[in-house]
């Protein structure tokens, strides 16, 4: 199998998380904040990647696991009274459940159904936690307890000290979903992605695949919630509003579909672009909706496809098959 | 005991509102049979194609596979079951390579799909049998080749590559000279004849010379029935044969 | 319940039935021509409703509303098909769709920008306020007013597609659209007339659920949702699948918010999912050009 675009992948890998190191380094604690949210973002795309650039499945509610995590960690914690240690685990478990309900319906439906139902499921999670009171409703609850790394003398709510752990968290993610995407379970997702009716003709039970994947994304999904929580201490239902689904598949495609290191470049740009547009104008919607227009319109391939040479995995969204 | 046929057709009959396509068709291929269907536009081949790979469900009558009816199941499980078959239309995947593509076909057929924790490269033999089966269907040049850029001929080569993979019971050929220019045709027909002979092969064609060249057994469908069927020398020499297609094809 | 009460449910399930079919015929038929979902479709309808709001405050006259609010969502509809959509027709439907998504984002915070973040209001017409005896109770004139327009429209919707050129045109288009367009129809002209029909309709719905509904930036997704579920629930690509879609999604929404309110917002999920997996293809059977 040629290696040469996925050896520039991991290079790029490598050169992004060093970075990433680097930079957490020599900032203070609002820059190692910004470097901490990144990494939260980083494992939210990278896991919508799996399904959206390899799968095929683009979807548009994926902030509902990230959400779902999130409330997990708080519910877990705040109530149950569970140690963190145990809290964050179970919350990816809980994603991971959500993942495998919300699945059993949407991968039925196959291209702009799939996007439709995804936003709506998308949607529910956030219309349930907003009016739910026990919750905290819109304000959503505060106060949650960090896991406590003091063994390895990290304090998370230092945010350079967080940063550190959700970059190498971030980087531990990377190597885990390249193996997957690498595997033959990953080649099968890419084949279906291809040729979902030459894949069924052949055998393949395309909807366990796509249920397989769906899930698996939807507990990277917690993961990245799970953690966004130990860096805020707070969950809200902006988590899982269809925005923030907006916000993720746009790292998705401007980094570039299917190459899992582009969306994580995508994650560190469109998080500083949204800091500094939010402190510009209230009205940062309206750049980042032209924004996205301009790059699925102009730049489908994204960063990986501008510098990199052409891989010849699908890494336009024009080539995401439309048939159910 | 004698062993069940690859491939048994029974009886099948299927209607589209009042038209009646197919009516009361029956096949039977031994194992390692050579199989040809034929018959004018309109007579009904390509829905007995479809009745056969399971895009369609018929009105009466069975399918059997090795013995097994597998008249209700669509096309995925009567993969599993045994059944192979090639598109008319070049169906394959666009943006693997050929060697990557026979590999992917050769992991659905082996069900190793849901290997995630090892790398696909180095799945034990995998890429040995991907690089066999491209030699079997004369594509061993181009194995790191994109599909997407294949010539049309390769990609029909393709195309029964990937049906071969699964390591079918029966395969079934939808008209894979189509479109073809001489050449291409006597090298996919090379490539037919030279099928494993434990393959029941069916092969639906227009091109009279290629059917007489692999066939050892012609049915020839007539408004969505059975004609006749025989070997080849017997559809030949039949009168009625000659009745309905006046003047006929070439030899 | 009583038999009064369930009459009154049973209206307003009609009257936001009625509602969600203005909306969702247009997303439904688009789809059938065009193969193609414009997610904007309830930032039309927000658009509607806010410029319908501006021109009753404007002139004091809901008439003007209820012209202003289409007109405006069909403009908008048209400026987009003209400068974006028509040029990428060659494109695959899924960028397509995903355009459309980044236009929710500039939409949402244009109405922001010139409206404000707060809700408006939109009175009812004093010739439509009031009530109506109904089995004993009183029911809003206005919400009867919604559930005869939408009855209305459904059924001129029905004789144009039925009895008109351009319905016939549309039919064809949706059977086959290729077919339809060797045949030397202009599919080009009714794609575009459709198209801003379906936009339109949006607008008018703004305007007329206005009164009932607030008017706020973010009603666009609050109404989106149901209405992507009566498309795929009811069978996208006709008519009749989205007037069906939407009287059973409209029916499980009121009586879930009355029955079951701590789960009024996962009924009409629960009921997508059970058609779904019964009947995948939708109420109807899904019709798109080939």
């Amino acid at each position: 199998m040629t290696a040469t675009a996925e050896k520039h992948r991991h290079i790029a890998a490598a050169a992004l998380f060093l970075g990433a190191l680097a930079a957490r380094q020599f900032s203070g604690y609002a820059g190692a904040d910004l470097i901490g949210e990144i990494a939260v973002w980083a494992i939210f795309a990278m896991s919508l990647d799996l399904i959206a650039g390899y799968a095929g499945m683009v979807s548009l509610g994926h902030a509902l696991f990230f959400g779902l995590a999130a409330y997990g960690t708080a519910g877990l914690t705040l109530f149950l009274k569970w140690p963190s240690a145990a809290a964050l685990p179970a919350s990816i478990l809980i994603a991971a459940a959500a993942g495998l309900l919300v699945g059993t319906v949407v991968v039925r439906l196959g291209g702009v159904f799939f996007i439709m139902i995804t936003l709506a499921f998308g949607q529910i999670g956030w219309a349930y936690f907003l009016s739910a009171p026990s919750f905290g409703g819109v304000g959503g609850l505060s106060g949650i307890a960090q896991l406590d790394l003091g063994s390895i003398g990290l304090n998370l709510v230092n945010p350079r000290d967080f940063a550190l752990f959700a970059i190498v968290v971030a980087a531990i993610v990377y190597l885990l979903l390249a193996g997957i995407t690498a595997s033959p379970f990953g080649y099968m997702l890419v084949a279906l992605h291809q040729n979902e009716n030459r894949a069924r003709a052949l055998g393949l039970p395309v909807r366990r695949y796509k249920l397989a994947a769906f899930t698996l994304a939807a507990a990277f999904a917690g993961l990245a919630g799970a953690l966004q929580t130990q860096r805020t201490g707070f969950v809200s239902p902006e988590l899982m509003v269809w925005t923030s689904s907006g916000e993720v598949l746009i790292m998705v495609i401007v980094g570039g579909l299917a190459t899992l290191v582009g969306p994580a470049a995508g994650a560190a740009i469109w998080v500083v672009l949204r800091h500094y547009l939010s402190s510009l104008t209230p009205y940062w919607m309206l750049v980042m909706g032209l924004f996205f227009v301009a790059v699925v319109l102009f730049a489908g391939n994204g960063l990986m496809g501008l510098i990199g040479r052409r891989s010849r995995r699908p890494n336009t969204i024009a080539e995401v098959s439309l048939d159910a | 005991m004698p062993k069940a046929p690859a491939l048994e057709a029974r009886g099948l009959c299927k209607a589209f509102g009042a038209l009646e396509v197919t009516r009361d068709v029956s096949l039977l291929l031994p194992r390692g049979a050579r199989h040809a269907v034929v018959g004018p536009n309109g007579s009904g081949k390509t829905t007995l194609f479809n009745l056969l790979a399971g895009e369609l469900l018929p009105d009466r009558g069975e399918v059997l596979i090795g013995g097994r009816d597998v008249t209700r199941l669509p096309p995925n499980l009567r993969a599993r079951a045994g059944l192979a078959r090639s598109f008319q239309k070049s169906n394959l995947f666009p943006d693997l390579t050929v060697r990557e593509s026979l590999a992917v076909a050769l992991t659905i057929g082996d069900r190793r799909g849901g290997t995630f924790w090892r790398r696909f490269d180095r799945s034990p033999g995998l890429l040995a049998a991907a690089d066999s089966l491209a030699q079997r269907v004369r594509l061993e040049g181009a194995r790191d080749v994109a599909v997407r850029t294949l010539p049309y001929g390769a990609q029909r080569q393709l195309e029964v590559g990937l049906a071969l993979a699964i390591a079918p019971k029966v395969l079934l050929l939808d008209e894979p000279t189509a479109g073809m220019s001489a050449e291409e045709t006597r090298a996919m027909t090379a490539l037919i004849a030279a099928l494993p002979r434990d393959i029941a092969v069916l092969i639906v064609e227009h091109d009279m010379e290629v059917v007489f060249e692999i066939a050892e057994r012609i049915t020839v469908l007539d408004y969505g029935g059975v004609l006749i069927e025989g070997t080849p020398e017997e559809v030949r020499r039949s009168e009625i044969v000659q009745q309905r297609y006046l003047g006929g094809h070439k030899r | 319940m009583t038999a009064a009460s369930l009459l009154l449910q049973l209206l307003n399930g009609l009257q936001f039935a009625m509602l969600l079919f203005l909306l969702a015929v247009g997303l439904s038929v688009v789809f059938g021509l065009m193969n193609f979902i414009n997610l904007a479709h309830g930032t039309l309808y927000m658009v509607g409703a806010f410029v319908g709001f501006a021109a009753a405050e404007r002139t004091g006259s809901f008439w003007a509303a209820l012209a202003a609010g289409p007109l405006a969502a069909a403009a908008i509809g048209a400026l987009f098909y003209a400068v974006l959509l028509r040029r990428m027709q060659s494109e695959s439907p899924m960028k397509q769709v995903l355009v459309t998504f980044g236009l929710i984002f500039v939409g949402i915070d244009t109405v922001r920008l010139i409206w404000g973040e707060y809700a408006q209001t939109l009175a009812v017409p004093s010739w439509l306020g009031g009530s109506v005896h109904v089995l004993g109770d009183v029911y809003p004139a206005y919400r009867l007013f919604i559930i005869a327009l939408g009855l209305v429209l459904a059924l001129a919707l029905h004789l144009g597609l039925e009895r008109t050129k351009l319905g016939a045109v549309v039919r064809a288009g949706v059977d086959d659209r290729v077919m339809a367009a060797s045949l030397g129809i202009d599919v080009g002209r009714a794609f575009f007339a459709v198209f801003c029909l379906g936009c339109a309709l949006a607008g008018l719905a703004g305007v007329v659920a206005a009164p009932v509904l607030e008017i706020y930036p973010g009603m666009d997704m609050a109404i989106l949702i149901p209405t992507l579920i009566v498309v795929v629930v009811g069978g996208p690509g006709r008519l009749s699948g989205a007037f069906f879609g939407a009287l059973l999604i409209g029916m499980a929404q009121t009586f879930g918010a009355v029955l079951i309110p701590e789960f009024a917002s996962f009924m009409i999920y629960a009921v997508m999912a059970l058609v779904l997996v019964l009947r995948p293809g939708g109420l109807l059977p899904a019709r798109h050009a080939a």
